[in-house]
């Protein structure tokens, strides 16, 4: 009886699952230079050889927070150009970054990490939503979000409860 | 182990059916690429350079991006749609393939954005920002995940992978000429589904399926069953096996009017069904008649008649009628009513009668019951008179009791350094029983006042809150108690916190020309440290300062080891007893859609492995 049990545990396992188990499919190789990570953050970490984002976060305060995009990129081997484009809440591109250009002599690097901010002072007139996109060689990487919020003690003072002195 | 093998042939039958009436859903989205990925986890898709067919175009883009569950399909780098001689261009395309709509969007000098897709509509798809952080890299840190180069997305948003290979914890493993990757259970439009299959030390073998039938405007059923094999479980006391049969069907006469029936059989003999006809008569008024038969546990069953009608009056409120009545002569009634008399102020009415059996006898208990309620609530406090009455009408017993809530929403002042919260509650009870009469009150008062964390110099920060209450009653059991807490907080380095609670409590019972009371006094410190992402903990230490002694301390430490496994554990030693009172050990998977937990617990010694569904 154990024996027939466990064939019929087999059977439910792989002929029960939807599909036909095949041994010719040959796994499909990762795709070259791959986006490891992208990060909005307040600040980074350069004093390794690689840099180091901080805490990621979606919302910073006008006039106060620097707004960075930090990428990382896996097994670069071709030359790269990188550029960000800062859209502020009206839609409008508010500062596009110099293009980057790594690894000219085209060698295999393991990872590559950048970065381009906007200072903080630049954001005081520009609360609301915001967008960066990330080119790379002039193709859409990706995109991000993020908000620009006023600054959390003058919030207070401003907007919160009734001044009763 | 024959109902073993039995239960495992069923459902084995009932997901080989369920496939197989599955993947006869035709695609909304054909998708094919260099390389397609597929997470279970996180119910998402990568792809790079990828080519579909939408709204008549042949659109291609380097990557795509697709959130299964939130219905986000976004295409990024070089978009191109192409319909005959008709090209479009951009840098993003976000789009719903089922309402075939889309929105192609330039990164330019500002953001351009082009409404695509037919027929033309004003509302425009934004990108959703949970897309941002759907990376190939996040795809392969599931616990499982697939790659091919061909997926369909059925109209039920069933995703069907072709020349699929499986990785689990980002080994390759099992490769599979088609499999079906997510079964789109909720959005199911018809058909069987085999929902559950479920075994545990515990619990045993649970299996759920269902079959849901629908045709727009006409009919709609559903049928769940739900069983559990417990007979091979050792030392388990309740019943060997259960089954639970739940249909429901409804049946659209014409466009106001809906019949319908509801069944419920148990394997314990628990059975109802009902059957009902809705009857919308206009916009203000409705009607609802039906029929019941209920048979409870080791009672007679019972056969109700009953009739509901709703008037939705706008602005002169809402009135409900319900009444039902049994063939044993056992009658309940509602009668509820709610308008909005001015704006923030709100009455509510709420009666109910019951003449039912108790229990098995022939004896009936008889209630009648009722509440209203006049409510205001603005900026500043909220202030509410509630009456509720409860009258037996069998036993005479009369239950009235008013009551009186008033709240002082909290009032900041100095900028929001200070805040103030009042609650007052005043009670009033009469019980009438038997010609005998009790009447009771009671009013309680809480104040509350805190402050905001005030910034001190040196990294320091302080926080302070005083609290009091005053209950007053009729029976003399009066008290007043007070107390506050100061909490201090020092930010050692990034990331790295050490806190100090103190807190003081006194409570003064006073009962005619006895006064009695306590005190107690607190002291704890508190180092939590999460400088890392990978890292986060915490250490606790308690001390009495009334008695001088210290109390316990507690840890809690959370360590991320590698891909999405943590471990965690939770250490208590109880300086009183002098030992280590509890030790929990964790090691954590967290895979999207269920977390695998590898679990010892130094009280009870045991070892446990635990697959929770999220």
């Amino acid at each position: 009886m154990k024996n027939v049990t466990l064939v019929l545990c087999c059977l439910y396992l792989i002929a029960g699952l939807p599909g036909c188990i095949s041994f010719k499919v040959e796994p499909l190789p990762d795709p070259a230079r791959i986006l490891r990570e992208v990060t909005l953050c307040r600040e980074i970490d350069e004093s390794q050889v690689l840099l180091e984002p901080g805490e990621a976060v979606t919302e910073f305060r006008s006039g106060k927070d620097p707004v960075i995009c930090f990428l990382y990129l896996k097994d670069v081997a071709q030359e790269v150009v990188l550029k960000w484009k800062w859209y502020s809440p009206d839609k409008n591109l508010f500062k596009e970054s110099d293009e980057a250009v790594i690894n000219q002599e085209g060698i295999y690097l393991e990872a590559v990490t950048a970065y381009d901010r906007i200072e903080p002072e630049a954001l005081t007139e520009h609360q609301g939503q915001w967008s960066v996109s990330i080119f790379l060689n002039d193709v859409l990487l990706t995109r991000l979000s993020f908000k620009v919020i006023p600054d959390a003690w003058q919030n207070q003072r401003l907007h919160v409860g009734r001044d009763i002195p | 182990m024959k109902k073993i093998i039995w239960a495992l042939l069923l459902t084995w039958l009932g997901a080989t059916c369920a496939i197989s009436l599955s993947v006869s859903d035709l695609p909304i989205l054909k998708l094919r690429g260099e390389y397609l990925a597929y997470s279970y986890d996180f119910n998402q898709i990568f792809g790079r350079d990828v080519t579909f067919e939408w709204s008549g175009y042949s659109v291609s883009c380097v990557r795509l991006k697709v959130d299964i569950k939130a219905r986000a399909f976004h295409a990024l780098g070089r978009v191109t749609l192409t319909r005959g001689d008709d090209t479009l261009l951009g840098d993003e395309l976000v789009f719903d393939p089922e309402k075939v709509r889309g929105n192609l969007i330039v990164f330019g000098e500002k953001i351009e954005e082009h409404y695509v897709g037919e027929p033309a509509e004003e509302e425009v798809l934004l990108p959703l920002p949970q897309l941002d952080e759907l990376t190939l890299p996040h795809i392969q840190r599931s616990l499982l995940y697939c790659t091919c180069r061909e997926i369909h997305i059925t109209k039920t948003y069933e995703v069907l992978g072709f020349e699929v290979t499986f990785y689990v914890e980002g080994l390759p493993s099992l490769s599979f000429s088609r499999f079906k990757l997510s079964d789109g259970l909720e959005q199911k439009g018809g058909g069987f589904s085999l929902d559950k299959v479920w075994y545990t030390r515990s619990q045993g073998l649970i299996a759920r399926a269902s079959y849901n039938y629908s045709e727009k405007d006409l009919i709609s059923s559903f049928t769940s069953l739900h069983y559990e094999e417990r007979s091979f479980l050792k030392d388990y006391q309740g019943p060997a096996r259960q089954a639970d049969l739940l249909h429901s069907t409804s049946l659209v006469y014409n466009s106001s009017t809906t019949l319908g029936f509801r069944g419920n059989y148990n394997s314990s003999r628990l059975w109802s069904t009902n059957l009902f006809v809705t009857k919308r008569w206009s916009n203000i008024i409705s009607t609802n008649f039906d029929f019941a038969l209920n048979k409870p546990v080791n009672f007679v069953g019972e056969a109700w008649f009953g009739a509901q009608a709703l008037v939705s009056g706008g602005r002169y409120g809402e009135l409900s009628v319900a009444g039902r009545s049994d063939l044993q002569h056992q009658i309940v009634g509602n009668l509820a009513y709610g308008t909005s008399l001015v704006r923030g102020l709100n009455l509510m009415f709420n009666s109910d009668y019951s003449r039912v059996k108790m229990g098995g006898s022939d004896d009936f208990s008889e209630i009648l019951s009722g509440a209203l309620s006049l409510a205001h609530s603005s900026r500043v406090f909220n202030l509410a008179a509630d009456y509720y009455l409860n009258y037996d009408l069998m036993g005479s017993e009369l239950l009235s009791r008013p009551q009186v809530r008033l709240g002082i929403n909290p009032l900041t002042f100095y900028g929001g350094l200070l805040s103030i919260q009042l609650n007052n509650i005043l009670i009033y009870t009469h019980l009438k029983t038997s010609g005998e009469q009790e009447q009771t009150y009671s009013n309680n008062t809480i104040l509350n006042l805190s402050t905001h964390p005030l910034d001190l110099p040196k990294g320091f920060s302080l926080n302070f809150r005083i609290s009091a209450e005053q209950f007053v009653e009729k029976k003399q059991r009066n008290f007043t108690s007070g107390g506050f807490i100061l909490n201090l907080r020092k930010k050692l380095s990034q990331g790295v916190y050490l806190e100090t609670f103190y807190s003081s409590q006194s409570r003064r019972r006073t009962q005619n020309w006895l006064i009695e009371g306590t005190t107690s006094q607190d002291l704890s410190f508190i180092l939590r440290a999460n400088p890392k992402p990978w890292l986060n903990g915490w250490i606790s230490v308690s001390y009495d300062p009334k008695l001088r002694e210290w109390q316990q301390t507690f840890a809690d430490i959370s360590v991320g080891l590698f891909r999405s496994w943590r471990f965690h554990s939770l250490l208590n030693y109880d300086f009183l007893m002098n030992r280590m009172s509890n030790i929990d050990l964790y090691l954590l998977r967290d895979a999207g859609r269920f977390q695998i937990k590898f679990v010892w617990r130094s009280l009870s010694k045991q070892f446990l492995v635990e697959l929770i569904p999220l």
